[in-house]
């Protein structure tokens, strides 16, 4: 399906906004060329389409889930801790149901039959943020002190709360492996699903490593692949956790700026622009364990760098590049 | 809540640890359940093309699905939403039939709980199924 196509079909949908957005559970909307890009990303990898499941974890307004659902995904669930933002997805779902972009026994004009199904769930991802720290690293923690010595430049604790990833060193839950069956606010089975899309919060003062947190559950939740969204000057701790401390391949499908309504009543402007990162997390031995950061290929000998692996700077997708924006 | 979302269901919580069944259905005030495929319909052949089409996704879909299902809490759900057509046990001759694996698929997908209660049997935590939607947001200590 092309890009332009699956843009029309999303656009479509009655509910692409929130009317009144809660700003503690960071909803914005995220932009139907955005879902779009990240749904034929994912489409060329087998993440998605016929024969596969998907979760969207904190789905708002359900765009990104419904994205995959117009690509024929067999089944996908979108979950969210609003009520009203999932009524907002409902309705989203009832205009793809009447035109027979879901449902049984349906066809597109393709011939192909459509989503079977989109299921609404109601959960919260637990989060717990670490205590504050009135100093960096510890004394007697010197091997998660090591940790965040090592490496990363971005995480120093100036900017506070707003580096989700700075400050997490005291807790212990990072450590624990992902894929455990863990009480983490979705009472669901591991793996329940080939693909975890989620366009997670990024983190407040007050909730530190939030995104973590709902990464971790969407790597639990997944068969085979999590796409997730992460700021960019986290990216070194991110990909560090993802592939040491959790031993899992991850890549930066794209690069792009979300516009963000600011959350503090200090700040001057209505939003700001904030640099993100679209990650895959994926586990199958079948894909090549392709490791690329910051421009450069490790070495594989069966690795396709270069078809599926973009540098932020050189895309050159079929459509347009994943170098956008993420907001309406 | 679909009778495959529900099987897929799990209380997580360490106090719940010695079950790894779904919650039950404890009420259901209210179900829906939609039409069963035909498997062919009366149109021409373009339709037939379309509905055998439609009928294969539903088959492998099922056909996917099973190695993962908790069968016992399926034939027990199912058995409160008034379904009792389920067998037991499924063999390996079962599990490859396409008139079975119709009417499983039937059975997860087309019949939804919308109105209702899931209750852990071990810890006694509730998800309360409101409008088709399940919620899966109280806590043990916040239930009856």
């Amino acid at each position: 399906m092309k890009l332009k196509h699956l843009e029309s079909c999303l656009s479509s949908l009655p509910n692409r906004v929130f009317p009144s957005p809660k700003i503690e559970l960071e909803q914005y909307p995220t932009s139907v060329h955005l879902s779009s890009s990240v749904v034929l990303s994912a489409l060329e990898r087998g993440d998605a389409g016929p024969g596969t499941s998907i979760l969207d974890l904190g789905c708002g307004t359900g765009m990104l889930g419904l994205g995959f659902a117009s690509v024929q995904s067999d089944m996908v669930y979108l979950v969210d801790c609003d009520s009203e933002a999932l009524e907002l997805a409902r309705e989203n779902v009832d205009m793809l149901v009447e035109e027979d972009v879901i449902g049984r026994s349906t066809a597109n004009e393709g011939g192909a039959p459509g989503c079977l199904g989109v299921e609404l769930i109601m959960a919260k991802v637990k989060h717990v943020p670490p205590k504050k720290r009135n100093n960096e690293g510890g004394g007697g923690r010197g091997h998660r002190g090591g940790r965040g010595g090592r490496g990363a430049s971005g995480k120093k604790g100036k900017h506070g709360g707003i580096f989700s990833a700075s400050s997490t060193s005291q807790d212990d839950s990072l450590y624990v492996d992902p894929r455990e069956n863990v009480d983490d606010g979705i009472p669901l089975n591991s793996k329940i699903v080939d693909t975890v899309i989620t366009n997670p919060p990024f983190g407040t003062k007050n909730n530190e490593g939030i995104d973590v947190q709902f990464l971790k559950t969407a790597i639990r939740l997944a068969r085979r692949a999590v796409y997730s969204f992460h700021k960019t000057s986290t990216r070194p701790f991110i990909i560090k956790l993802i592939r040491e401390r959790w031993g899992l391949n991850a890549e930066v499908v794209a690069k792009m700026r979300f516009e963000i309504p600011n959350m503090y009543t200090f700040h001057r402007h209505k939003s700001v622009d904030v640099e993100v990162d679209l990650i895959r997390i994926f586990w199958a031995k079948e894909e090549g364990s392709c490791e690329k950061i910051d421009g450069v290929a490790a070495e594989k000998d069966n690795c396709n760098a270069q078809e599926h692996i973009r540098d932020e700077r050189e895309y050159e997708g079929e459509e347009s590049p994943l170098d956008l924006s993420g907001h309406t | 809540m679909r009778l495959l979302t529900h099987n897929v269901m799990r209380n997580n919580a360490s106090a719940a640890s010695s079950t790894t069944s779904p919650p039950r259905i404890t009420a259901a005030t209210k179900i829906r359940v939609d039409e069963f495929a035909a498997s062919a319909s009366d149109g021409g052949d373009d339709d037939d093309d379309e509905a055998m089409a439609a009928s294969r996704r539903e088959v492998e879909f099922a056909r996917h699905v099973l190695p993962i299902l908790d069968w016992e809490a399926l034939v027990h759900a199912a058995g409160a939403l008034g379904l009792s057509s389920l067998p037991p046990s499924v063999s390996k001759e079962l599990a490859e039939d396409v008139g079975f694996l119709r009417a499983l698929y039937h059975v997860l997908m087309n019949v939804h709980l919308v109105d209702g209660m899931l209750t852990c049997e071990v810890t006694g935590r509730e998800f309360p199924v409101t409008g088709g939607i399940v919620n899966m947001m109280l806590e043990e200590h916040e239930c009856e």
